[in-house]
Order: structure tokens, then C-alpha cells, then sequence
């Protein structure tokens, strides 16, 4: 049978599944979502036998799922093992566009803030907010929620990441029970205890749950708890993780036997599903590695740097401010930014990063353009040196001149629509009521309109942010210095404020400008500005790769914090000879371990089917014009996700794993090998990772092309420039140290995932051997359910 | 934080300068006694690493029932006592009725056996106001009787009244006397409470690294457990007050908390070591995690960090700059250059480091520049200087606990805070409950405080200074000379005048034990008053929170000479055997009802009816009608979890079975007798009512 045979069976199975499941009745969905579950670490566990009852120490989840149900053995997170973007993809179903904890738009320096409860509940208390801020962002993508599929009244929801609503009386009542005079009088005897507030609201919660389940009327009902992910970052002692797991198969008990009570029991699908695992290994620590004091130094461009929140290390009171979400970090030693801190902070990172950072840095060209407008405002320059600087400058802005040009024609496009939409949905408004009767706050009429007042808000602020960065664009691209008289002081400041400009291509990365030259401006023999001399430049791949740290006392740990990088490649500037004209390449991923080591991950469709290639590369280079090229290097231990030297990749032919490596191959054929790997599905993992938005966003029906456009634009000015990777047991977290565990990574570890199924719909004691991901999950439960999924082509056929 | 409310006392404002004379004088002696003449330590080659391990000891008690489980810790070449011996830390008394069923075991005492008592003299001096010295190494006389327990487990309630009365007696009679009155009772009272405190912190360093086995050669886990979580919360005012049923909670819930706040601290104090260019190595004092570290200066090297600020990252350390200190880094050294330098060949140490007379090391580097464990050779070496020791135990912030090169660091910092809170209690007797403004503001003074860094928890950091110092005085793994100058330290701490070193704590370990196990092995002694112990537990044996609430207002309102006991009685040890059975049998069965609907899908079914049959069966002979109610309530709660139709049908069995011996013990407590005063004997001078 021929791959085309296979997939449209599948094809033809998944639709047929679909059909047969909307003829019958609509199924319930119950979904226990745990954060931060490692698969190893539950089946271990489950498996084992508690010696005081001679039972599995999770004898419910092992009654539920392992002797009725389904369990997917191989079951990983399709891209980096991080909350936001895992749980964006199990919640939606669709390749990721969340793709951090947190993002910036490089333009407007707009923080997309998503673990940050506290300024949505203010939000929501001042009616501003209805959604949780990565909700936000997808219903602006115009994807919806596994949760969407089921009316309001039809669906109860607790608190997690991608929340709609915020239910008050939840909040109230597990309050009250901590309030309670036996827990208070628990407080007086043991002040240290606590009031264990979020014990509180998971009792509450649990409690609405078990009630919400008596409803015959409600289809959707989920319960999300980060209680193992919180005990798996502080501590890795087996024993007391076991407790948690003993909790968690405590709640799965009473929600199970719920399920059975609930007159909707024969219809009804129990999942248990975690976004992620955890890094966790009994007696180490993991250590972190400070990306932003490696920034803030003069080696690595003297930055001031922008986190989400304040480092743990300051130990400032603001730190204590929940609604920060952004900090500048500055560096004492910035080359020309000196006091500037706040107007230009020029590197911005994704703090919550766990075993990987997402690094964004102003465009080095902008760099570039700010230094020569301080150096042509001196007074004290030498004509010659003004002249060829005013030249150089020029050149400059030329080079820009189509580019930017073409931002201004095109954002500015899409900014006019957004006013006609702006005032489209002000006069919407207008009508609108204040206060809404009950019976229509029951159907969540009123969060509909709150939810609109809200976009429209953002829409309002987002629009004036844009065009102030025209602006700038536009007054640079008028900038002519005449080349004799000094600029006026302060016109550097015509450079955007708070924005990076631009994404940075490898040419830039590989030759970073971070300042002025140590000798300041040089002119070369023929009178013109010496490029080379006049700059100080930074290759932050070697330099990134070459970091060690002294204080290592644990032998199992490597002095090197970092494992390697990933930086997407224009697929239009690969050599010819790897692309192929009937199937162009879609992406092109650079993974960079050193100098001698990289791999090129290439993907391309092929009769619809994705395939990805992997070639070990060294020196990879982009020269000034774009073109990439690269040394080829054989195969052999050392290189980004240790494929070649890995025992548990699973080749067809051991003997050929190189050649099989460097051949092009399937999603599927790349998963079945390397599923096992210390990398796990690293390979596909990165293409997941550095998807461009323009191949995930999905096409909304009936919006305005401009609206649609400038929804991309929005997706492309989060991405980041590169991630860095953190070798095992290191992290980049400097906020909460996590010395139990971390996340983020390929490593297996972290990647191995839960989800289990039962169900009268469900086969009995079946294990699922074949690997999957989480893009297969949304598809695979709301097939099930009855429901339209939003690939047929993920949907996992089990039955 | 103050402990100890006062009412506002009369200001004598001639007096004042009296006491800061006599201060100043006593500072002179005090000066001269503990800060003995030192000489600088001479620079050795490391010594081999012993391990200490811990391990249990059973003393069987004189005519039987109960049983003393000791606590040893292996120590090699511990000071005077003989190589490789073992020292007795902390014994349980264990009440197990002579019967192989762990269900009717219950522990009674938990004694500290390096309990060293003060004498009279030190008693006098802790009485001092402003006095924060401790003169000597503590009382060298030792008693033919046995440590006071540390703690009754059966009662731990005792602890509280007792705490509550004297501070009673302290506000209402004490504080309105005259300031020098008040001033002199609030610090022999802070220096009691810090004292016992100091100690229970010592007996749960002891008890946190002690096995735990379920085949009766030790405590069990749970039982281990239970003595932890009572010690910890023994610390608290009313910690007495909580239920045994929550201990298992509170000692998980403190591991939990315990073990996170190492992890943090250990990750909080390496990452500001290698932002700071030092070298941090955690220091293993005992078995298990470490939780101390000791931060190194590379004397050999040189360190710069452009581009960050390390004014909070000192802050964090609490020590000056080092790289700023001539004595490490004379200042014809380029402080300026970038990297890590290091030493190269030998012949440098000599030369290095001029004007340091403290203690140093010279250890060697691998070749990515870790530090190698000591003993072991590398390609480069380099010569090391403690900076400070810091615990790891103390919440959000690793504690400095030696500071290398300032020794009164630390102290001043204890004596600055305890000058203040025995200024404002004892001199100017602001009370918490009319001047709480005061109290509030510096609440959220210290609040605000310890969130920028500064570690302001008295309580925290007495606790971290009592494990260290015992840890230090039992570790033999360190360099001797890098120990000694840790006891130096340690010495230098000492602000109590109760207190003893260390070092003569270890040594009373043995005669305490020896007295202990006199004590066990007399029936005069220890058994008697387990005897009255065991009589007063079954007259409170299902009573309401009321009854014992009355019974102990009467026992204290009476100064002791009330006990509500049951009378002697060949029965006694056969009823106490059911009593507890049926407790034990009830927190089981409570257990399973609370995991849930279907228990019998976590828990053995066998056993579950077993212990069904089993209460029904105690039950019955159960003078009490509220265990009869609550055994009634727990079989009928499981009786509606229950999906299964045979252990529903149990339950039916075992309710009808109880109820059936309700109707009798309702008969039967119609006639029970009341409890009526007994003469007592002459020596005790204590009143028991029993009833006959």
C-alpha cells in the first residue's frame, strides 16, 4: 500500500468515524487536564504496589483507564513542552500559534502576557476582560476552542491558561471555605500552614464539577489543576511525588464514580490529558543559566533587556506587584544606550522559558541607524569622518527604503481597515444594554458583547501603537542629513521607541551591531565609512555556545548550560541543489550546536504529505545579499538532538541510519524512529515550533482580506528571532528558580505526555502503542463526541 | 517579631543610665569570656571522610508494657569518647501494652538527650536584661536523674497551658510592676522560650535523619512522622491545641515545604556566587541533602562583571565585596581584567594572599574550571578562602550563618535585634494589645524588610543556628582545621546565657542516657509514672473537648494537685488495649470513608472488613457512648460509599452488632460511678480523683 493508499483510508475512516458518530447521539466530554504529568513518572507509579493495601498507588486511574479504557503510551507534545503553546494545541486542535509564556509584537512592544492571571481578573472585574489573554489571541485567529463546540449552558469550565469568563461565585465559595472557623482555628495552631487558599478553590472547584455532572444539560465539563507541575518544579523526591499522584488518582475516583451516578453515564467520555512532562530526576538540581546578565555584558551586546517579570534576585517589593509584565533589565555597560534603558530596551526575552528561551533583538540595522544619528549629531566630528558617516547613513536607509516603504503602504492598509472596523463596532455597541436580565446573562449574551467591547478596545490602542511605529518609519525614511551640520540633539530618538523593528535574518545574527567600535566611527583609505572597523559586532551563536559556568557541583551536569540553537532559514535561499521544483521547500530550520556540528532540517509537501530531510552541516553562513550556504559534514555523534549516536532510534536498517537520517521521510516514518530517542520528536518538534504563521493561521470565512493580513502581521511580529535550548538540568528561569524540574525542551522527558480515555464509547484495557501527538488529541475527542474536528486527517482511529 | 505582650511599665529614666553602665561592664566580661585568645589556623591536608549513620536502641522497660527506643548517631572519633562510638541523641518512650499489635501502641515521651540543664548561675544571668553572652561551655554536673521529656505525646496540650499561664503571670503580675522587674522577667523569659526552642529544633535535626521500619526495631514511619509534626508544632504558642489526626498533614505539608525552600536556596546562593565570581560548594554535614553551603573566594584569580549590578546580589550574600577587600585582593592586583585567572604551579600559595591570617585551602580545578572535591587533584589549583557559610533551611533566602571575615557579623545583627525587642517590651513595656499601631508598623516594616532581602525571622533563623550547630559539633568529614574555625563561629553566636556548647551537650549525651535508662529500669521511677499516665488516659478516653477542657483548668487551677484518673485496677492495661484498639480502628475506617465514594477500590477489602468485624466487636465493651457514636457514624458513612454488596452487607452486620451494644452500654452508664476524691500519698503532695 502506498502512502497515498494510507492516507486516504485514514481519510476515508476518519470521515466515515465522523459521520457515524454525528448520526449518533452527541457525547459527553469530562476532561481532567494536568499540568506538567510526565507519562513516566504516572505509569511507573500506577504500576507499582503500595504495600500497605497490596494495590497500584493509583489504584483509580489504573480501575478507569488501564483495565477500562485507553491509554496512549506514546503520547508527546507536538513542539516545545511549554503550557501555553501545548495547551493552545490540545485546546484547539490546530498547529500552533501561541507559541511561548510569553510574546512580544516587535513593533508596538505589546506583551501577550499568558500565564498572568491577575491582570484578567481585574480585567474582568472592571468588565474590560471576558477571556483570558491566549483566548484572546485566538479568537483574533479565529480559532476556536474545544470548549466553542458546545453551547454556553452547555459547557462548564474551571480555571486554567485558556479560560472563558471568570466565574466569581467559584472564587467566592472556595474562599469561604478556607474562611471557615475550623480553618482558621488550624491557622492559629499552625500559623505555617497557611490559609491554603488555592486548596480552597480546588476543593470548590472539584465540588462544581461532581454537581455540574448531575446536569443531564451539560456536555462539556473539564477540570484543570497545576498542582503536579508546581510540586515537580520545587522538588524531585519520589515520595513526595507520589503523594500528588495519589491526590490526582483520588480526584480521577471521584469523578469517575460521578460519571457513573450522572444519568448522561452512558454517553459520556472520560479524558485525562496532560500538556507536557517534566524534567525531573531524583537527586539533582536544576541549575539555571542567566541569559539576561550574558545579554546585559558587553560580549553579549550590552543590552537592556526586557523579561516579563522582575528577577528573583533584585528582590524588589514591585516584584511582588502581580500585574507587571514587563521589566527592563539594564545594563551598566551599554555601549551607546547609556540612561536609555526605558525608551530602548533592545533585547527582549521570554523569561518563563524553562529549558529554552525565546530570544527577540532589535534589528541590527535600527541599531545601526540610532549609533550613526549620535555620532552625526557631535559637534565635534571631523568633517570627513561627518561625510562618509552621512554617506554610509544613507546607503542605509536606502537599503530600507522598499521595505519599509512597503510596511508603511501595507500595515497602513490594514490600519484604515481597522478604523472602518473600529467604527463598524462602536456603532454595534451603541445599543447595546448595560445591564443585562439574568435570563440572557444565563446564555452569556452579555460576555458576547463584553468580549467585542474588549477587541474593539484593544483594536483602538493597537492602531495608535502601529501607527506611531509608521511614523518613526516614515521620519526615518525622510531623514536626509545634509553631511556638513550636526543633527540636532536628541534626533536619534527618531528611532521607534520600545520596538524592535524588523526581524533579524542570520547575516544579522552573525553580525550583530551592539555598538559603536571600540575606536568609534573609521573611515578606510578611500574615504568611506569602514564598516568593519566603525561597529562592534557579535555572533551569538558561537558565543552563546561557548558559555560555561564554574559553579557546577554536581558531577551529572555539564559546565555548559546551553545545548544548542534554532533559527528559521528563508526555504527561498537554500541552495538549489536541495530544493525541488515541484516540491519547494516550505521550511528551512537551522539547528546550531557549534561551528562543526549543525543540522539543516528542511520540509516540503509531497502530494499533500509532509516531508522533513536532515542534513549535518557545519559553518553555516548568510551572506549580506541572503543566499545561505553551509560545509556538508557526514554523520556522526555530537550534532543538535544526538540522532546518529541515539541506541533507541528505530531505522529500518541500523547499518544505514546515516543515510537514512539525510534521506527525506514522512511525519509518520520520522515519528515511529526517533519516538524513543533522549530528543523524542524533536525532528518534527522544530518544525511545529518555527511553523510560519502563515501556513497556521487558518483562512477565516468572511473577514476582510485586510483584517485577515493584518491578523498574519500580528503572528509574525511574536515570533522570535532564534530559541536557545538549555542541555539537561539547566534552565533559563531567573524569576522561580525551579531546582526540582523543568520543562520547555525536546528531552523526552520532558516531552512524554499523558492521555487516557474510558467510556462506554472506548475500547477496554487497550494500550495505544503507535506514537502520537497532541495535534491528534482535540481532533481524535471531538470526533468522538459527535463533533466537527478541526483536522479529519489527525483524528485517531482506535476502535 | 515580639512574643511577649507587655502593659505600658513606669519609665524610671535615672535607671537607665545605671543599666547601660552595667551593660557596658558585663560587654567587658563578656567580651573577655567568649572571645578566647585565637591563633590562626595552620593550613592541613584534608583528612578522610567518615560517615555518620543513625540507628535505633530498645531498652525494654522494668515490669514490661512499654519499651525506650533510642536514637544513636555514629560519629567517628567523636572528641573525648572513643573512635567510631555512638552517641544517644533523642529517645521515644513507646507504650506497647508487652503485645506485638501495633495498634495499641502509643507514644509517650520524647526526651533529648544532649539536653544539658542550666545551673544557677546561668539561670541568674539570662535573667540580665541586655545580656547576650554565654558564659562557658554550660553545666558540668550531671544529674542522677533523667532529662525532663521534651515533650509528652500523649499530652501535648500540657506544653500550651503551661506557656499560656506563664505568660498570664507575666502580663497581669509581672509588667506593671517596676521596669527593672519587667525588663529582667521578659529576658529570662525570652532566653527559656529560645532555649527550649533552640532544643526542639536540635531533637528534629536528630529525628529528621532517623530510620523508620515497620518491624518494631524502630519507629515507623508514621510514628516518626507524628513526633516530628508535634515537635514542629511545639514551637508555636498553640500548636499544642491541634488534633492527632492533622499531624500526618503538617509533617508532609513541612517536608514539602522543607525540602522546596533547600532546592531554592542551594540554586538562589550558587547563581549569586557565579554572578559574583566566587565558588560555591554545598557543605554536607549530615546524611541527606546538604543544607549548608560555604562560598570560596578563588584568592588566585581576578573577576570583573560588566554590564551588571551586584549591589543586590551582595545584599542576597550579606558580606562585603570581597574582591574589594585588600586582604584578598591587595591593590597593586588589576581588579579590572576580565576572566577567572588561575594558579599556576606551585610555590603561589606562600605568596598569595599576604595579609590574610585566616584559614585557607588549596584545592584543585578540572579543566572546564569546576572545583574538584577535596582530595582530589586537577590540572590547575587554586587557593581558597571561606567567605561565609550560609544555611539553606531558612525560608526565601539562603542565611548567613559565618561570616569569615567579620566574626561579629552575625552576632551583631542577633544583638541589634534582640536589643530592640527587649528595649521595647522590657524597657518601655509597650504592649501588643494598647499599642498594636506600634506592632502593626513593625510588622510590615519587617515585612518589607525581608522581601528586599533581609532575613528579619528570629524564630527561622534560631532554628537554622540550633541544627548547625549541632551538625558542625558532630560532623567529622570537614577539615579539622576549617571545623575549628566554624566552632570558633558558632561560639561567637551564642547569645543565650541557658545555652551550653555543643561540645558538652554531646558529652552529657551519656549520662543523660545512662540516667534515662536507670530511670526506665527502676520500678519506682519510670513506669510509675507511666503507670498514672496510662490511668489518666483511659478516664479521658472518648470524653468531649469540653470535659478535658474542664479537667485541665481544674488541674492547673489547683497547681497540679488535680488529675482525673481512673483507679487502679488489674483491668487497666486489658481496657486500655481496647480503648486504643478501637481509636486506632476508627481513625482507619475514617480514612477509608474519606477517600471517597467505592474506598474498596484504594484499600484492601479483606482488611476493611476485618476491621469492621473487629471494631463491632471492641465496641461493645466501650464504656463511652460518643466512640460507640463515632464508631457508629464511620460504619454507616462507609456503609454509603460502599458499592460493593458484600461490604455493604458487612457494615449492615457490624452496625446491627453495635447497636445491639448500644442498648447495653446505655444500661451500663446509667450505673457507671462517679468520680470521687482519693487521699493522696504524702511524698507526691498531688490530689487524684479516680473512680472506683
Amino acid at each position: 500500500m502506498t502512502r497515498r493508499d494510507a492516507i486516504s483510508l485514514m481519510l476515508v475512516g476518519a470521515g466515515s468515524l465522523f459521520a457515524q458518530a454525528s448520526e449518533a447521539e452527541s457525547q459527553r466530554l469530562v476532561l481532567l487536564k494536568v499540568d506538567g504529568l510526565g507519562a513516566d513518572l504516572l505509569f511507573q507509579t500506577m504500576q507499582e504496589i503500595n504495600p500497605a493495601t497490596g494495590k497500584s498507588w493509583c489504584p483509580w486511574l489504573t480501575q478507569i483507564f488501564s483495565n477500562n479504557g485507553v491509554i496512549f503510551d506514546n503520547f508527546y507534545v507536538r513542539g516545545i513542552s511549554l503550557s501555553a503553546p501545548s495547551w493552545s494545541m490540545l485546546d484547539t486542535g490546530r498547529h500552533l500559534l501561541i507559541k511561548g509564556n510569553v510574546e512580544y509584537d516587535r513593533f508596538t512592544g505589546r506583551v501577550y502576557d499568558y500565564l498572568n492571571f491577575f491582570p484578567f481578573y481585574l480585567g474582568y472585574a472592571r468588565s474590560h476582560e471576558v477571556d483570558m489573554p491566549s483566548v484572546r489571541v485566538l479568537d483574533e485567529a479565529g480559532v476556536r476552542l474545544l470548549s466553542d463546540q458546545f453551547t454556553y449552558h452547555q459547557r462548564y469550565q474551571s480555571f486554567q491558561l485558556f479560560q472563558r469568563g471568570v466565574r466569581w461565585k467559584t472564587l467566592q465559595h472556595g474562599l469561604e471555605r478556607r474562611f471557615s472557623t475550623s480553618k482558621l482555628l488550624s491557622l492559629i495552631e499552625d500559623p505555617q500552614g497557611g490559609l491554603g487558599l488555592e486548596e480552597g478553590l480546588a476543593k470548590q472547584t472539584e465540588e462544581e464539577l461532581l454537581r455540574g455532572l448531575r446536569n443531564p444539560d451539560i456536555f462539556y465539563l473539564d477540570l484543570y489543576t497545576g498542582d503536579i507541575d508546581h510540586a515537580g518544579h520545587s522538588i524531585n523526591d519520589p515520595q513526595i511525588l507520589r503523594l500528588e499522584l495519589q491526590k490526582l488518582d483520588s480526584l480521577a475516583g471521584k469523578i469517575w464514580t460521578a460519571i457513573q451516578a450522572s444519568p448522561l453515564a452512558s454517553r459520556t467520555t472520560f479524558v485525562m490529558v496532560s500538556d507536557h512532562g517534566m524534567n525531573n530526576v531524583p537527586g539533582i538540581y536544576s541549575q539555571t543559566f542567566s541569559i539576561p546578565d550574558l545579554l546585559n555584558s558587553p560580549a553579549g551586546g550590552a543590552h537592556h533587556v526586557v523579561t516579563n517579570r522582575h528577577q528573583l534576585s533584585d528582590y524588589k517589593i514591585a516584584g511582588l506587584d502581580p500585574l507587571v509584565s514587563r521589566v527592563v533589565n539594564p545594563s551598566t555597560a551599554s555601549l551607546y544606550l547609556q540612561g536609555q534603558a526605558n525608551d530602548y530596551p533592545t533585547a527582549w526575552l521570554d523569561l518563563d522559558g524553562n529549558e529554552r528561551a525565546a530570544v527577540c533583538l532589535r534589528n541590527s540595522d535600527l541599531n545601526r541607524i540610532q549609533i550613526l544619528l549620535q555620532q552625526l549629531s557631535r559637534t565635534d566630528l571631523a568633517a570627513p569622518l561627518r561625510s562618509a558617516a552621512t554617506a554610509y547613513f544613507r546607503e542605509l536607509l536606502d537599503s530600507k527604503q522598499h521595505s519599509w516603504s512597503e510596511t508603511i503602504r501595507e500595515l497602513g492598509a490594514e490600519l484604515d481597515e481597522l478604523g472602518r472596523a473600529i467604527t463598524s463596532r462602536q456603532a454595534e455597541l451603541k445599543d447595546q444594554p448595560k445591564h443585562w436580565p439574568e435570563r440572557l446573562r444565563r446564555q452569556g449574551l452579555d460576555k458576547g458583547v463584553r468580549r467585542k467591547q474588549s477587541e474593539m478596545n484593544s483594536w483602538i490602542e493597537e492602531r495608535r501603537r502601529y501607527q506611531e511605529y509608521l511614523d518613526h518609519l516614515a521620519a526615518l525614511l525622510e531623514l536626509r542629513p545634509d553631511g556638513i551640520t550636526p543633527l540636532r540633539v536628541g534626533t536619534e530618538h527618531i528611532v521607534p521607541p520600545r520596538s524592535l523593528g524588523d526581524h533579524n535574518c542570520v547575516f544579522d545574527i552573525q553580525n550583530y551591531v551592539a555598538g559603536p567600535g571600540p575606536a568609534g566611527l573609521v573611515i578606510d583609505e578611500r574615504g568611506r565609512l569602514d564598516e568593519t572597523k566603525s561597529f562592534y559586532y557579535v555572533d551569538y551563536f558561537p558565543l552563546l555556545a561557548a558559555q560555561t559556568v564554574r559553579n557546577v557541583p554536581q558531577r551529572e551536569v555539564s559546565s555548559a548550560p546551553i545545548d544548542f540553537m534554532l533559527m528559521a532559514l528563508p526555504p527561498g535561499r537554500i541552495p538549489a541543489n536541495f530544493a525541488d521544483r515541484s516540491s519547494p521547500l516550505t521550511q528551512a530550520i537551522w539547528l546550531y550546536g557549534d561551528d562543526e556540528h549543525q543540522l539543516v532540517e528542511l520540509v516540503r509537501y509531497d502530494a499533500g504529505e509532509m516531508q522533513i530531510r536532515v542534513l549535518p552541516i557545519a559553518r553555516l553562513r548568510q551572506s549580506k545579499d541572503g543566499r545561505v550556504s553551509w560545509n556538508d559534514q557526514a554523520w556522526g555523534p555530537g550534532f543538535p538532538l544526538r540522532l546518529f549516536e541515539d541506541p533507541n532510534l528505530a531505522v529500518p536498517d541500523a547499518a544505514g541510519r546515516a543515510s537514512w537520517l539525510s534521506a527525506w521521510h514522512s511525519e509518520r516514518e520520522w515519528f515511529q524512529a526517533i519516538h524513543h530517542c533522549r530528543y523524542s520528536n524533536g525532528v518534527i518538534g522544530v518544525t511545529e515550533h518555527l511553523l510560519p504563521p502563515s501556513q497556521s493561521l487558518p483562512q477565516r470565512p468572511g473577514i476582510n482580506p485586510l483584517l485577515q493580513r493584518l491578523e498574519l502581521r500580528r503572528r509574525q511580529l511574536v515570533q522570535a528571532d532564534f530559541h536557545i535550548f538549555a542541555t539537561d538540568h539547566w534552565n533559563f528561569n531567573v524569576r522561580n528558580f525551579n531546582p526540582g524540574g523543568n520543562h520547555g525542551s525536546f528531552f523526552r522527558i520532558s516531552t512524554h505526555s499523558v492521555w487516557m480515555m474510558a467510556g462506554p464509547s472506548i475500547p477496554r484495557g487497550r494500550h495505544i502503542r503507535e506514537p502520537h501527538d497532541s495535534l491528534n488529541f482535540a481532533s481524535t475527542i471531538l470526533a468522538g463526541a459527535g463533533k466537527q474536528p478541526p483536522m479529519p486527517d489527525r483524528v485517531v482511529d482506535f476502535k | 517579631m515580639n512574643r511577649h505582650p507587655v502593659k505600658i511599665g513606669i519609665m524610671m529614666p535615672g535607671f537607665a543610665s545605671s543599666v547601660m553602665a552595667g551593660f557596658l561592664l558585663i560587654s567587658g566580661l563578656a567580651f573577655s569570656a567568649d572571645f578566647p585568645t585565637r591563633t590562626p589556623a595552620s593550613w592541613r591536608q584534608a583528612t578522610p571522610h567518615t560517615a555518620s549513620s543513625y540507628h535505633w536502641a530498645i531498652t525494654p522497660i522494668a515490669g514490661g508494657g512499654a519499651e525506650l527506643l533510642t536514637l544513636f548517631g555514629r560519629f567517628d572519633g567523636l572528641g573525648q569518647l572513643p573512635a567510631a562510638d555512638n552517641v544517644p541523641l533523642v529517645a521515644v518512650l513507646r507504650d506497647t501494652l508487652s503485645d506485638p499489635n501495633p495498634d495499641n501502641d502509643r507514644l509517650r515521651y520524647v526526651y533529648l538527650l544532649t539536653l544539658n540543664r542550666p545551673n544557677l548561675g546561668q539561670r541568674v544571668l539570662s535573667a540580665v536584661p541586655f545580656f547576650y553572652w554565654r558564659i562557658g561551655d554550660g553545666n558540668l554536673s550531671t544529674s542522677k536523674n533523667p532529662p525532663k521529656p521534651l515533650l509528652d505525646m500523649s499530652d501535648p496540650r500540657r506544653h500550651v497551658w503551661t506557656r499560656l499561664g506563664h505568660d498570664l503571670v507575666q502580663w497581669t503580675t509581672l509588667d506593671p510592676m517596676m521596669m527593672p522587674v519587667r525588663a529582667s522577667s521578659h529576658a529570662y523569659r525570652t532566653n527559656l522560650i529560645d532555649h527550649e526552642r533552640l532544643h526542639i529544633e536540635e531533637a528534629l535535626s536528630f529525628l529528621r535523619q532517623a530510620p523508620a521500619d515497620s518491624t518494631g526495631k524502630a519507629l515507623t514511619r508514621p510514628e516518626l512522622d507524628s513526633v516530628i509534626a508535634r515537635l514542629t508544632l511545639a514551637k508555636n504558642l498553640l500548636g499544642g491545641l491541634m488534633n492527632d489526626g492533622h499531624l500526618l498533614r503538617v509533617a508532609r505539608a513541612r517536608e514539602v515545604q522543607r525540602t522546596a525552600t533547600i532546592g531554592r536556596n542551594w540554586e538562589l546562593l550558587r547563581t549569586s556566587a557565579e554572578r559574583a565570581g566566587l565558588i560555591f560548594e554545598p557543605l554536607h554535614l549530615g546524611d541527606g541533602a546538604s543544607q549548608y553551603a560555604v562560598l570560596w573566594f578563588p584568592a588566585n584569580g581576578s573577576f570583573s562583571a560588566p554590564g551588571i549590578s551586584l549591589k543586590t546580589t551582595w545584599k542576597l550574600l550579606h558580606i562585603s565585596n570581597p574582591w574589594r577587600d585588600t586582604r584578598l585582593n591587595p591593590v597593586s592586583r588589576d581588579a579590572s581584567a576580565g576572566g577567572m585567572g588561575m594558579a599556576s604551579g606551585d610555590g603561589h600559595a606562600q605568596q598569595v594572599l599576604p595579609e590574610w591570617k585566616g584559614y585557607r585551602q588549596e584545592r584543585y580545578l578540572d579543566a572546564s574550571g569546576r572545583l574538584l572535591p577535596r582530595g582530589q587533584t586537577g590540572p590547575a589549583k587554586v587557593t581558597l578562602v571561606p567567605l561565609a557559610v550560609y544555611s539553606l533551611t531558612y525560608p526565601r533566602m539562603p542565611l548567613l550563618l559565618v561570616d569569615f571575615r567579620s566574626a561579629m557579623h552575625t552576632k551583631w545583627r542577633e544583638i541589634f535585634q534582640r536589643t530592640r525587642d527587649d528595649a521595647i517590651t522590657g524597657v518601655l513595656g509597650l504592649s501588643h494589645f494598647s499599642n498594636w499601631y506600634y506592632y502593626a508598623g513593625d510588622a510590615l516594616y519587617q515585612f518589607i524588610r525581608s522581601r528586599r532581602g533581609t532575613a528579619m525571622d528570629q524564630d527561622n533563623r534560631l532554628d537554622c543556628y540550633s541544627e548547625f550547630r549541632v551538625a558542625v559539633a558532630l560532623n567529622r568529614s570537614l577539615d579539622p582545621d576549617f571545623r575549628q574555625e566554624l566552632q570558633h563561629s558558632i561560639q561567637m553566636l551564642a547569645l543565650n546565657p541557658l545555652e551550653a556548647s555543643p561540645e558538652r551537650e554531646v558529652a552529657m549525651a551519656r549520662a543523660n542516657y545512662q540516667a534515662l535508662e536507670n530511670a526506665a529500669g527502676n520500678p519506682d521511677r519510670l513506669p510509675v509514672r507511666l503507670e498514672k499516665d496510662r490511668r489518666k488516659e483511659l478516664a479521658a478516653f472518648g470524653e468531649s473537648r469540653r470535659w478535658r477542657l474542664a479537667q485541665n483548668t481544674l488541674h492547673y487551677m489547683t497547681l497540679g494537685a488535680f488529675t482525673a484518673r481512673v483507679p487502679r485496677n488489674d483491668e487497666n492495661d486489658a481496657m486500655l488495649d481496647r480503648d486504643r484498639r478501637t481509636e486506632s480502628l476508627i481513625r482507619y475506617l475514617r480514612e477509608v470513608a474519606d477517600s471517597g465514594v467505592d474506598p474498596e477500590v484504594s484499600f484492601d477489602a479483606v482488611q476493611i472488613r476485618n476491621s469492621m468485624d473487629e471494631l463491632a466487636s471492641l465496641v461493645d465493651n466501650v464504656s463511652s457512648k460518643r466512640m460507640h457514636n463515632r464508631a457508629v457514624a464511620v460504619v454507616e458513612k462507609l456503609q454509603s460509599e460502599f458499592q460493593n454488596e458484600a461490604l455493604r452487607a458487612n457494615c449492615a452486620r457490624a452496625l446491627l452488632a453495635m447497636n445491639a451494644g448500644a442498648t447495653e452500654a446505655a444500661a451500663v452508664n446509667d450505673k457507671a460511678p462517679k468520680a470521687r476524691a482519693l487521699v493522696p500519698p504524702a511524698i507526691s503532695g498531688k490530689v487524684a480523683f479516680e473512680a472506683q
